[in-house]
C-alpha cells in the first residue's frame, strides 16, 4: 500500500484484518440489505410532480435555459420531502421510495405510459405504482412535456433527418441521449474537499469578473448564476435532511439511534456546504451530492470513480486520531453500498428483452496507477473490495485496476472475491487502458486517473463529459446490409446504400468494401442523430449542477452540455464483433479462397435460414475460421473490423467538438438484437443470440481459454478507448479444486501481459444455472456478469439466461 | 424485397379493408366503453390525435382520429397525422391482440413508425384503459372507483 508506506507484513496484517470481517459483524447492514431486497421497485412521482408544478406556475422560459433549469432544479431540491429509513447511516434518498424508479418526463419516461396500469402485475420485474401517480403522469405530466422532451425537441427543431428515422427502427443503432445525461464520473471529490459554499463563492467571483456585454459574456454570466442557484438548492436539500434527522432524533427512544440521528443532523448541517473533516462526513457529502445530481440527470451509470483514492485522506486522518477503525469504516461503506440500490431504471416490457436485469450501474473503481505513475493500492481498496464480497449485491458495480507492478496480494484478493461472488469485480489492465486513452488525446497523468463507468467503460474521472453509452451500433445488421444490397432482411426495407448482393461478389474485397460502405452509412446516421440530441440537450436541458462538479465548466464558464468539460468525448458500444468476424472469415475462406461453395449458394442458405442447406450450414459451423482460437485468419479480421469502426468514427466530431471512443460491450443487447438478426455466415441461425462483448462466439473457441484470451488481446487498444467486455465462464466446482485459483491467476496475468484490456467472469456450474432458470428463489440472489454489468440471474429474461448457460466454459 | 412500388394486390386491399373495418369497430367500442371508466372518459375528452395506418408502399391507408371527445375512422384526414404506423407484414396484426404492446412490434421492425412518439404512447395508454373495460383486461390497476392499486 504505497500511500501509507507500510511494509509488506503490515499491509498483509491490515488486509487480513479487513478480510476477517464478516457480514454478521454488521447487523445494521444485514437489516438494511434485507429491507432493500424486500422492497419492490416503485414508480417515483415526487420529482416529476414538483418539476411540473414549477413550470406550470413559472412558465417554461425558452430564452434562458440555464436559469430555467437551475431555478426548477432548486425548486425540486428545496421541496423534496426528506426520507430517512430506520438504521440508515448514509442518508439522502434519490426518490421518495426505498427502492424507486426515477422518472424523467423531459426525457423518455413516457415510454412506460402504455403499460403503467399493468406495471404492478407484469410477470417479469413488476413495479408498483400508485393510482395517484398514474393519474398525474397521464393527465398532467406527460401531456405537459409532450413538446418539451429531448427526442421531440430534436425532431421538431432540427428537422427530422434520416439519421433519426433510422434510429427509430431500433435495430441499427440507438442513441442514449434521448434518455438523459448519464454515463460519466462527476468530480465528486469537490463536495467533501471544497463544499458548495466554496463552489458558490467561486461562481460569484467569476460572474462578477465578467465585464463584457455581448452574448458570450451574457451566457457565461448566466452559467455562473445558474451554478449559484443550484448550489443553493443542494444546500437546501441537505438542510432539509438535517432538520428531518433532528426531528427523528427528538422522537427516538433508543439512545444509540437517537445519538446516530443527532450526529446525522449535525453532519448534514455542515456537509456538503462546508468541507468534510472525517471519513463519514466525506462519504455522506459525496452521497448527498450524488442524490442531488440525480434529480437533474437520469442515473444510467453516473459513477463514483476512484473512491479508494479520494476518500483515503479522510480515512487516514481518522485512523491517526483514533476515531475510526476498519470495522467502523466498513459499517459506513456497507451503508453506502446498500444505499446505491435505492433506485433503478424503469424498463418497459419490450425493453426487458434488451436491457433486462440492469441496475443503474454506478461504478466504483479501485486501485491502479496514480496520476504520477505510482501504485495506488491502499487500505481502502481492500476495504471497498471486501464490502462487495460481504454484500454480494449487483450495485454498486465494483471494478478493479491492475498494472504491471500491482501487488500480488491485490491480485489474489480480487480473484478470491470473484470466486466468492461468482461475478464481481471486473478486472482492468492499466497497461492497455491508459494507452487507449492517450491515443485519443488525453494527457498521460489524466489517463492514469481513469475510472470505470457503468458496465465497463473507462474515462478520466471528473474531467470528462464522455456519455460512454451514447451510441449503440449493431455490427451484425451492418453485415446484413452488406450481404443484402443495403436491405434489412427482417423488414425488407432499403436502409443502406445499394452496395450489391453477396451472390454478385466475385472476391472478398468487394464484400469488405460493401461492409465498410454500410458501416460508413450507419456511422454517419448515428453521428447525425447524436449531434441533434446533444444540441437539444444544450438548448433544452443544460446541467448546471453536474457542470459544477466537473473540471472545465467552471473555468470556461460553459455548461457541460455545450462543451464545458475538459474532455468531450462520446462513447460508442458495438454489438456483434465476434459473429461478424467469423462470418466474414467464413465467406472469405469457404467462398472466395477455397471455393467450397459459391457466393450464390451461401446467399441462398442464409435466406433459407440454412433450411435445406444443411451441408452449407455444417461447413459454416465447422470449416470456417473462428475468432477465439489464436489463429490469424479470424483474429486478423477482428483487428481489421475494430480498426475500421474506429477509423470511421474518427472521421467525425461530436456536437461538443469531442472525439468518439469505440468499445465492444453489449449489456444484454446481444440477445435482444440477436432475435432480430437473420442467419449469418458463421452458421448462427436466425434469432439466436449474438456473442457478448468482445468475447468469441459461444462454442467457437475450441482451443481453450488461453487461446481465446490471446485472440482478444490482439485487438488494438488504441481502437478500444470505450473498453471491452471480455466475458468468461468458469464452473465453480473446477475453481474449488486445489490450485485452480492460482491457475486462474496465471491466466489473467498472461492476458494482461499480452496487453489484454479487460476480463470479467461468471463463476457457476452449468447445473446450478439450469436449476436457477426454473427456480426463482435460487435465481433471485444469484449474481452473474452479463456483458458489462452485474445482475441477479432471476432478473434476466430467458434469452439472456440461456445465453449465459450456453457460454463456453473455461475448464482451466 | 417486400417493399414493392407496384399497385397493391387484391389480397393486400382486402386485408387493408379489414383493418379499416377493425379500426371502426375499435373506435365504436372505445367510444362506448367510456361509460365504464372515468379515466377513459377523461382521456377521450382531454386528448386528441390522428393516427395513420398505411401499407408498406403507402398507397393504402386509414386514419384513426380522436377529436371532440370521440374516436372515428376516416380514409382522409384534413391535417397531417401525429403518428403513422406503416404495416410491412401481416404478422404486424399482433398489434390488434395487444395494442398496449406496440413498442414490441416496433422493436421487431414488423411495422414502421414515424411522427411524435408522445402520440404513440398516448394511444397505448388509451388502449390500456379500453382493454381493462373488456373481457381481455388481464391484470391491471382497477378501474376508477372499483378498488385500490397496490402500494409500497
Amino acid at each position: 500500500m504505497a500511500e501509507t508506506a507500510r511494509t509488506d507484513s503490515q499491509e498483509s496484517r491490515q488486509v487480513d484484518e479487513i478480510f476477517a470481517l464478516q457480514l454478521s459483524d454488521f447487523p445494521r447492514a444485514l437489516r438494511l440489505k434485507q429491507e432493500m431486497a424486500g422492497a419492490r421497485q416503485t414508480v417515483a412521482h415526487e420529482r416529476s410532480k414538483l418539476l411540473t408544478d414549477y413550470f406550470e406556475k413559472n412558465g417554461f422560459d425558452l430564452e434562458h435555459p440555464l436559469l430555467r433549469q437551475a431555478d426548477s432544479l432548486k425548486y425540486v431540491l428545496e421541496n423534496t420531502n426528506p426520507v430517512i429509513f430506520p438504521d440508515e447511516l448514509i442518508v439522502g434518498s434519490v426518490t421518495e421510495h426505498r427502492h424507486g424508479a426515477v422518472m424523467f418526463p423531459e426525457f423518455q419516461a413516457a415510454v412506460i405510459w402504455p403499460e403503467m396500469l399493468s406495471l404492478p402485475f407484469r410477470k417479469h420485474n413488476p413495479v408498483n405504482v400508485s393510482k395517484e401517480a398514474v393519474e398525474d403522469f397521464s393527465f398532467r405530466i406527460f401531456p405537459y412535456f409532450k413538446d418539451k422532451n429531448i427526442h421531440q425537441w430534436a425532431k421538431v427543431h432540427y428537422g427530422y433527418p434520416e439519421g433519426l428515422k433510422v434510429m427509430e427502427k431500433f435495430v441499427f443503432y440507438l442513441i442514449a441521449h434521448a434518455n438523459g445525461v448519464s454515463h460519466l464520473i462527476p468530480n465528486y471529490r469537490v463536495a467533501p474537499e471544497l463544499g458548495f459554499n466554496r463552489i458558490m463563492e467561486d461562481a460569484r467571483k467569476r460572474r462578477d469578473a465578467i465585464t463584457g456585454t455581448d452574448k458570450a459574456a451574457q451566457l457565461k454570466r448566466e452559467f455562473y448564476e445558474a451554478v449559484i442557484i443550484v448550489s443553493e438548492g443542494v444546500l437546501a436539500f441537505a438542510k432539509n435532511y438535517s432538520r428531518k434527522a433532528g426531528e427523528l432524533a427528538d422522537a427516538e427512544q433508543d439512545p444509540e439511534r437517537k445519538q446516530e440521528l443527532a450526529e446525522l443532523s449535525r453532519m448534514l448541517a455542515k456537509v456538503p456546504a462546508e468541507p468534510a473533516e472525517t471519513f463519514r462526513e466525506a462519504m455522506e457529502s459525496m452521497w448527498i451530492t450524488h442524490a442531488a445530481v440525480l434529480q437533474e440527470n437520469s442515473d444510467l451509470a453516473v459513477s463514483f470513480g476512484r473512491m479508494d483514492q479520494f476518500m483515503l485522506p479522510y480515512f487516514l486522518r481518522d485512523l491517526e486520531k483514533g476515531i475510526i477503525d476498519f470495522k467502523k469504516a466498513m459499517d459506513i461503506a456497507l451503508c453506502l453500498y446498500i444505499k446505491t440500490n435505492d433506485h433503478t431504471p424503469l424498463v418497459p416490457s419490450a425493453g426487458e428483452s434488451l436491457f433486462s436485469g440492469s441496475a443503474t450501474n454506478q461504478s466504483i473503481t479501485l486501485s491502479g496507477l496514480t496520476p504520477d505513475g505510482k501504485d495506488g493500492t491502499n487500505a481502502l481498496s481492500y476495504l471497498f473490495l471486501r464490502a462487495l464480497d460481504l454484500l454480494r449485491q449487483r450495485e454498486p458495480n465494483v471494478d478493479c485496476r491492475f498494472h504491471d507492478h500491482s501487488p500480488e496480494l491485490w491480485r489474489q484478493k480480487c480473484l478470491e472475491v470473484i470466486k466468492s461472488t461468482g461475478a464481481a469485480p471486473a478486472l482492468y489492465n492499466d497497461e492497455a487502458v491508459i494507452p487507449a486513452m492517450t491515443a485519443k488525446g488525453q494527457s498521460l497523468a489524466d489517463a492514469r486517473d481513469y475510472g470505470v463507468i457503468g458496465c465497463v467503460e473507462t474515462s478520466v474521472q471528473g474531467r470528462t463529459y464522455p456519455m460512454t453509452g451514447s451510441i449503440l451500433l449493431n455490427l451484425a445488421t451492418t453485415l446484413e446490409l452488406a450481404i443484402y444490397d443495403g436491405v434489412f432482411p427482417l423488414s425488407g426495407r432499403q436502409i443502406g446504400p445499394k452496395t450489391g448482393w453477396l451472390k454478385e461478389f466475385t472476391n472478398f474485397d468487394q464484400l469488405w468494401r460493401a461492409f465498410v460502405a454500410q458501416l460508413n452509412h450507419l456511422v454517419k446516421g448515428s453521428v447525425e442523430a447524436e449531434t441533434l440530441y446533444e444540441r437539444a440537450h444544450a438548448e433544452l436541458h443544460p446541467i448546471p449542477l453536474l457542470s459544477a462538479v466537473l473540471d472545465g465548466p467552471m473555468e470556461k464558464g460553459k455548461d457541460a452540455t455545450a462543451g464545458g468539460a475538459k474532455y468531450n468525448s462520446s462513447g460508442v458500444w458495438c454489438v456483434g464483433l465476434a459473429d461478424v468476424t467469423d462470418s466474414l472469415a467464413a465467406i472469405k475462406k469457404l467462398v472466395f479462397d477455397e471455393k467450397r461453395l459459391t457466393a450464390a449458394e451461401m446467399q441462398a442458405a442464409l435466406e433459407a435460414d440454412f433450411k435445406g442447406h444443411e451441408t452449407v450450414h455444417a461447413m459454416c459451423l465447422h470449416r470456417g475460421p473462428k475468432y477465439g482460437n489464436d489463429e490469424p485468419e479470424a483474429d486478423e479480421l477482428a483487428v481489421r473490423i475494430v480498426q475500421a469502426v474506429d477509423q470511421t468514427y474518427g472521421l467525425h466530431r461530436n456536437f461538443r467538438k469531442g472525439v468518439y471512443h469505440v468499445g465492444y460491450w453489449t449489456m444484454t443487447m446481444h440477445t435482444g438484437y440477436g432475435r432480430l438478426i437473420s442467419a449469418l455466415p458463421n452458421g448462427r441461425k436466425k434469432g439466436a443470440a449474438l456473442a457478448s462483448g468482445a468475447t468469441p462466439v459461444s462454442g467457437a473457441a475450441r482451443k481453450g481459454p488461453s487461446a481465446a484470451l490471446s485472440s482478444t488481446a490482439k485487438l488494438p487498444a488504441a481502437c478500444l478507448a470505450n473498453c471491452i467486455a471480455n466475458n468468461h465462464k468458469i464452473p465453480a466446482s473446477i475453481l474449488n479444486e486445489p490450485g485452480k485459483l492460482q491457475v486462474l491467476e496465471q491466466l489473467v496475468k498472461g492476458f494482461f501481459r499480452k496487453r489484454g484490456m479487460q476480463i470479467q467472469f461468471v463463476i457457476a456450474d452449468q447445473s446450478l444455472l439450469i436449476e436457477a432458470m426454473n427456480n426463482p428463489e435460487l435465481a433471485k440472489d444469484l449474481l452473474v456478469r452479463v456483458s458489462g454489468y452485474t445482475a441477479y440471474f432471476g432478473d434476466l429474461n430467458k434469452d439472456m439466461q440461456q445465453e449465459i448457460i450456453n457460454r463456453t466454459e473455461d475448464r482451466i | 424485397m417486400a417493399d414493392s412500388q407496384k399497385s397493391p394486390g387484391i389480397r393486400k386491399r382486402v386485408r387493408f379493408a379489414l383493418l379499416g373495418g377493425g379500426l371502426r369497430v375499435l373506435a365504436r367500442s372505445i367510444n362506448k366503453a367510456r361509460g365504464k371508466d372515468l379515466w377513459l372518459d377523461r382521456a377521450l375528452r382531454q386528448f386528441e390525435g390522428v393516427w395513420r395506418f398505411e401499407s408498406g408502399n403507402r398507397k393504402l391507408y386509414r386514419h384513426l382520429i380522436l377529436e371532440g371527445g370521440k374516436f372515428r375512422v376516416s380514409r382522409e384526414c384534413g391535417r397531417p397525422a401525429d403518428f403513422t404506423f406503416t404495416i410491412y407484414s401481416s404478422s404486424a396484426t399482433g398489434l390488434r391482440a395487444r395494442p398496449d404492446r406496440v413498442l414490441e412490434v416496433l422493436i421487431a421492425n414488423k411495422i414502421g413508425q414515424s411522427g411524435d412518439l408522445h402520440y404513440l404512447y398516448q394511444f397505448g395508454f388509451i388502449m390500456s384503459l379500453y382493454r381493462r373495460t373488456t373481457l381481455f383486461k388481464g391484470k391491471s390497476i382497477p378501474i376508477e372507483g372499483r378498488g385500490q392499486p397496490p402500494r409500497d
